[in-house]
């Protein structure tokens, strides 16, 4: 237990935002307040930009990034990309995974490729994930257009 | 220097917090095509009209201004970043150009602190370098490793960790 002073403590909420909670140090032995007493560097941004820059970041990263501290499991798991993804297409992810193409792409690029529908070259239903630019494509395109060999 | 050159249409910033040590107020005179790269600056210069070319800045120190507007001059001729529908030039720019890399290689709280007044500014092409590499400063680490580099401090127990990582497991190979 880290004795703290302050008998409020801000504490990140599931969505991220900070809330005001009454300090629980005397009810519960397991609580530790979340923020630390010495700065982390990274939260001296405000999350919009935090969440930018989670953006850059490919879902390895992410999931370790989330084991750093509870405020960081807060903010990754709140941040839409990561969230949707995990939500929606775990199974997609687990497969990229396997063939070590998940580092590649952002998790940003990849949200949006798997949000989409349509091939990004000639607009009709894409059902394939073009892995070097992850990208969604129709077989049409794959066998034909040069752009994509 | 800015002093140093010919300021052919100057403009003066005026830092509400002043750089720490001795600093010449002359120093924070900047070619006005330097300063419209900031679009909160550039707005505001034309919301005042021709005459008045001082501005206040609150919000960012001294020092950060001038390293800020040293990344202004050099981009000052750079064409005028396209609208917010920019998914694809977005990607295009993953990489960050050598004079820029070498230009934010700097500790951790001066990074920090250009990322938030680049923000503050509203100069987009900063903005995103900066985040960039900050990404870049994440990217490939063990959480071991991110903790030390952001001093972050653990707060897990150790069956939350490990409950934790074995829900990670998926992602790692």
């Amino acid at each position: 237990m880290n004795g703290y002073p302050t008998t409020t403590n801000l504490l990140w909420s599931s969505r991220g935002r900070p809330v005001i909670r009454k300090n629980r140090l005397g009810k519960s032995k397991n609580f530790k307040p979340l923020f630390s007493p010495l700065l982390d560097s990274l939260r001296l941004l405000p999350p919009e930009l935090l969440f930018q820059i989670f953006g850059d970041l490919d879902f390895r990263t992410l999931t370790r990034l989330r084991c750093t501290s509870r405020a960081y499991k807060a903010a990754v798991e709140s941040f839409p990309a990561y969230r949707h993804l995990m939500e929606n297409a775990p199974v997609t992810l687990e497969a990229l995974s396997i063939s070590d193409i998940l580092t590649h792409h952002s998790a940003e690029a990849l949200s949006r490729a798997l949000w989409s529908e349509q091939c990004v070259s000639c607009n009709n239903p894409g059902p394939f994930l073009f892995i070097p630019t992850a990208e969604r494509c129709c077989h049409a395109c794959i066998s034909q257009k040069d752009g994509f060999s | 220097m800015a002093t140093s050159k010919q300021i052919k249409d100057p403009v003066k910033l005026i830092p509400t917090i002043p750089p720490s040590g001795e600093f010449d107020i002359a120093n924070f005179t900047f070619e006005r095509k330097a300063v419209e790269r900031s679009i909160l600056l550039k707005n505001m210069l034309e919301d005042l009209g021709g005459t008045n070319t001082e501005i206040p800045i609150p919000n960012v120190k001294g020092d950060v201004l001038l390293k800020v507007m040293d990344w202004c001059d050099h981009h000052m001729n750079d064409p005028p970043t396209t609208g917010d529908e920019d998914n694809d030039s977005r990607r295009k720019t993953t990489d960050i150009e050598e004079w820029d890399q070498n230009f934010l290689q700097v500790d951790q709280e001066m990074l920090f602190e250009i990322i938030l007044a680049a923000n503050y500014l509203d100069i987009k092409a900063l903005l995103d370098i900066g985040c960039k590499t900050v990404a870049n400063m994440i990217k490939g680490k063990s959480p071991e490793e991110i903790r030390k580099t952001f001093n972050i401090q653990n707060d897990f127990t150790p069956e939350e960790e490990a409950q934790i990582r074995a829900e990670n497991e998926w992602a790692e190979e």
